[in-house]
């Protein structure tokens, strides 16, 4: 099934509730993407819709979907018809939350900030508001909370969060839009499947706050990685090989990332019993008010470098620990990539790139079985079967811009470089090095695996630089 | 039997070798009922001469090859049987030599000629998969009253027509035209090897179930595939020397290079090598340790000569009968397994000559088999946990399956399924589980790569019964290689040794493994 945020289309009008709709805004958005195929590039202006609306100090809530990559954000008042410039002044890609300001002092007279609530209970009513397909008025939809869960969020393609199921009509439009009930808000809606109708998903608030949390200092850190992979200790023989005694329950440790929260403290093998107390199912999950969801949310509540407890089942006792939250940062290589520049270095036509989701979607929607299997392995799977290995940046040879001095070089799809001139490549910034300090006659490259190597010609590279950026219209030939 | 080599600067292994098919060929013409070389000399015919049609009619029959493939996914299962028509092509002892990869995993083999319905029993007397190549034998006397083997072509032409014959149902040899296109270096069916290989097209129907082709007088090859309006045809050089070969006293195969490579057409790579202007050449980027030459060359070693034919920088020799011909036929054209091939080798500056034995290399050898015949996958259950080794045919049950199979799979086949490995000469995998209280927790694993059982690596299906032998205190673990759904699987021996009947009973699963 496909997670799709949402872009545009119709929902049905409804009776308002109280809350005043006119701190719903439209949020109208030009943007212009980057080519992860020709990473020098950006593709051409397109305009898109989304809603948000107005909290405590003049700004407004949106979702960082709607305003990725933006070079022009608007914003307008549904009382009034011109819009406002608006400001991004934080977007938080892992939570799919961006927040805009407005210069103009205009644009808040008369409105009320929108209270921030609480979870919504499963079956209780919501009010959605938003501009689906965009239009003047404030559109309403009314739904019952089906359930609250943590689940993906499709944005970032790797996070997943707390998560509140409506039936509310949740559509292309609504996205940024609050979700009401008693007139607080109680999420933003962000999220729905193709052709499940009565099923929409929207941000609630404990992640909301997270995020404004973490912008207090003026910087927004993200949310904290666990590092944790744990195996549900739904078999009974498995609770009795860890020893768990009777009435115990938890979840046991498969691995533990460097660098995340756990590192450190937890070891594979243990058992999570509990978090901050909260004793953890067999299954993995917590009570959270009348739902259970998964413990992985008590890590992620947290800000990071706050501490956080982990109760563990180790060689036959319970013991307490406390970890400091921490956040991977490697692990922006596997999240779909917004507002920023791919990176690259072009040399003699020779285009070089770390490995990262954005470079392996290039091979279409199916990457993991149709890429080259070895970028595969290294993106997918070499930080588990080596951990040691776990912060190397690979570098890849994308394509080769054929010029009369590169032209005879064999390239079949893009290839993992393991040295150039003899330095081990250990991140795209080492392959200026290693073309600068060569002094032979020839570059040399070899690639990974059974790829083979290939050569160049210095000075033939050496002039060919310049005319082949010129050429390709390639405005600089480092992004690092 | 002509091969590259007889022509002028070559070895003495291959002259011997043309001398020792020599008699084959006489044979074969012994035995044909073809016209005699000069007809008019024949005195006073009683009979008329067979014409060209009955010939072809005495030497053609069809083979009905009736088989089973196992169900990889529920491994002590066998899928519904099939059964599959190929031509045969009747060879002296007499025989029927079958060039086709619908031999493997056959239960029943019967015979038509003539193209009546009429059935006789046969059996196989030698298959080679990695041609793939068969003859088949057929007890029953009366079958071969009137049959004679056509003769095979000892070299094929490189254009002109050809026609193309097999025994549809109708009873009428069914003879349609086509043009050589081309000869190459080929492979064929499921086969790695690199043989000599005629394109013919034509407007026939179907086809490439080892219909007999001809030029001229002689038979050219068997179909073995077709493609749009072309059909590929293993030359009849190679079914001679495969005939030759099977005439011995023991079978030898083909050999197989079992290296990777590059080519070299960048001149600045060249260069850089050190390799002058005048020489060609290719560099080895993968020697298998399993294949000719495995003890003799290493990867970057550039190769500038085979055989006493100089490669250019696209692997092409010039094979002095047929043109360009990419170099992996030069471990088969003419050679059989176990002769030195001397190769002319750039390593480190340094140009010497080495002398690679060829080597012959089975699927089995692989450490994923890109296809399995004769046997079912190699399985066990233990508490209803099913292990199995990776092969081409477990992958196969994704249909289209390297776009499909999973990513780890994948993986494992492009990065580890060549490279044979002496501790772990096969990849292990816990494919499913058949629910069951005894493995309650784990009923949705599939398709995990084991590492280890009860603290054993496991790189073999017998590595893993042994290790099933030691619980850990009570208790079977089951480690799996890291970075998939699940690290460890842990079972209560005595629970799975308890539950090993009634899962038995209820998935149907035969006892045994």
């Amino acid at each position: 099934m496909i997670l799709a945020a949402l872009g545009l289309a119709v929902a049905a009008a409804a009776a308002p509730d109280p809350p005043a709709p006119e701190s719903v805004v439209l949020v109208q958005v030009y943007r212009s993407r980057y080519d992860w195929s020709l990473p020098w590039r950006q593709e051409a202006v397109e305009g898109s819709l989304g809603s948000g609306f107005l909290i405590e100090g003049g700004r407004v809530v949106t979702n960082a979907h709607v305003v990725s990559d933006a070079r022009e954000v608007l914003v307008r008042r549904p009382d009034q018809a011109n819009p406002y410039v608006a400001t991004v002044e934080a977007v938080g890609n892992d939570c799919d939350l961006a927040v805009l300001s407005v210069s103009d002092p205009a644009f808040t007279r008369g409105l009320k900030p929108l209270p921030l609530g609480d979870v919504p209970r499963s079956g209780s009513r919501v009010q959605t508001y938003g501009f689906p397909l965009g239009g003047q008025d404030v559109s309403s939809t009314a739904g019952i909370v089906s359930r609250v869960e943590s689940r993906g969020y499709v944005h970032s393609g790797i996070d997943a969060h707390l998560v509140v199921q409506t039936d509310a009509a949740i559509n292309p439009g609504n996205s940024g839009g609050p979700v009401m009930q008693e007139g607080r808000v109680v999420g933003v809606a962000f999220q729905g499947y193709p052709g499940f109708d009565n099923m929409g998903f929207f941000i609630p608030v404990p992640v909301v706050r997270h995020f404004l949390a973490d912008l207090q200092d003026g910087r927004y850190n993200g949310f904290p990685d666990s590092g944790l992979q744990t195996t549900p200790l739904l078999s009974p023989s498995y609770r009795r090989e860890r020893g768990l005694p009777e009435g115990k329950s938890g979840v046991v440790v498969d691995l533990v990332a460097p660098g995340g929260t756990a590192d450190g403290v937890v070891e594979p093998g243990d058992v999570i019993v509990a978090v901050e107390g909260v004793a953890v199912a067999n299954d993995g999950t917590i009570r959270l008010g009348d739902a259970r969801v998964t413990c992985e949310h008590l890590f992620d509540l947290k800000q990071v470098g706050e501490p956080v407890s982990i109760t563990l089942w180790r060689g036959g006792r319970e013991r307490t620990v406390s970890a400091t939250s921490r956040r991977i940062a490697r692990l922006e290589s596997r999240r779909n990539r917004y507002g920023v520049a791919p990176r690259f270095v072009v040399y003699a036509g020779l285009v070089f790139m770390p490995l990262d989701t954005e470079l392996l979607k290039t091979f279409g929607r199916g990457w993991p079985q149709t890429a080259d299997r070895n970028l595969v392995w290294h993106h997918l799977f070499r930080e588990a079967e080596k951990p040691e290995t776990a912060d190397r940046e690979v570098v890849v040879l994308t394509r080769v811009l054929r010029h009369a001095a590169n032209a005879q070089l064999t390239f079949n799809g893009p290839v993992v470089v393991e040295r150039i001139n003899g330095v081990t490549l250990r991140g795209l910034a080492d392959v200026i090095s290693a073309f600068a300090s060569n002094q032979e006659r020839f570059h040399r490259l070899e690639f990974e695996g059974t790829a083979g190597i290939e050569a160049l010609d210095r000075d033939r590279a050496e002039a060919a630089h310049p005319q082949i950026l010129r050429q390709y219209a390639i405005p600089r030939d480092r992004n690092l | 039997m002509r091969s590259p080599a007889t022509a002028t600067s070559n070895p003495a292994p291959l002259a011997v070798r043309g001398l020792k098919l020599f008699p084959v060929a006489l044979i074969l013409v012994s035995c044909a009922s073809a016209p005699p070389a000069r007809p008019a000399t024949r005195p006073g015919a009683l009979a008329p001469l067979p014409s060209p049609k009955d010939r072809l009619a005495a030497g053609i029959v069809t083979v009905r090859v009736t088989g089973q493939e196992w169900n990889w996914k529920t491994p002590w299962a066998k899928q519904g049987p099939w059964t599959r028509t190929m031509t045969g092509l009747v060879v002296p002892g007499p025989r029927i030599l079958v060039a086709s990869a619908g031999l493997g995993n056959h239960l029943l083999i019967e015979v038509q000629r003539d193209g009546r319905e009429q059935r006789t029993p046969a059996r196989l007397a030698l298959v080679d998969h990695e041609a793939p190549l068969g003859l088949i034998e057929v007890g029953e006397p009366a079958f071969w009253q009137g049959l004679a083997p056509l003769p095979l072509a000892e070299r094929v032409p490189t254009s002109g027509p050809a026609t193309i014959h097999r025994w549809p149902r109708s009873g009428q040899m069914d003879s349609a035209s086509g043009a050589v296109r081309l000869v190459r270096a080929g492979r064929h069916g499921l086969s790695r090897l690199s043989l000599l290989t005629v394109d013919v097209t034509t407007t026939m129907e179907g086809g490439g179930d080892s219909e007999v082709v001809v030029a001229g007088d002689e038979v050219i090859g068997l179909a073995t595939g077709k493609s749009g309006d072309q059909i590929a045809v293993m030359a009849s050089p190679v079914l001679r020397q495969f005939l030759a070969d099977a005439a011995g006293e023991s079978y030898h195969g083909f050999a197989r290079a079992g290296i990777g490579w590059q080519d070299l057409t960048n001149p600045d790579l060249r260069a850089a090598l050190g390799l002058t202007s005048a020489e060609g050449g290719i560099r080895l980027t993968r020697v298998l340790p399993h294949g000719s030459g495995a003890d003799v060359l290493r990867p970057g070693d550039v190769i500038l000569e085979i055989g006493g034919y100089p490669l250019d920088p696209t692997g092409q020799f010039e094979h002095p009968l047929y043109g360009r011909m990419s170099f992996p036929l030069l471990f088969t054209d003419g050679r059989e397994p176990g002769e030195a091939l001397p190769m002319k080798v750039l390593r480190d500056g340094q140009r010497s000559t080495v002398a690679v034995t060829l080597k012959r290399m089975l699927a089995q050898d692989d450490r994923i088999p890109p296809y399995v015949f004769e046997r079912g996958p190699d399985y066990a259950v233990v508490g209803g946990l099913v292990f199995q080794d990776l092969t081409g045919p477990y992958l196969s049950t994704w249909g289209d399956w390297s776009r499909r199979a999973p990513p780890r799979l994948l993986v494992a086949y492009d990065r580890e399924g060549q490279e044979p490995s002496p501790e772990r000469p096969r990849i292990i995998l816990l494919t499913s589980v058949l629910p069951d209280p005894a493995n309650l927790g784990y009923q949705d694993q599939r398709d995990l790569i084991v590492d280890k059982v009860n603290g054993r690596p496991v790189g073999s299906m017998d590595d893993l019964r042994q290790a099933f032998r030691e619980p850990q205190g009570g208790f079977h673990v089951v480690e799996l290689v890291p970075g998939q759904a699940m690290r460890r699987i842990v079972l209560d021996a005595s629970e799975a040794q308890a539950a090993a009947d009634r899962i038995r009973a209820a998935y149907g699963v035969p006892a045994g493994p």
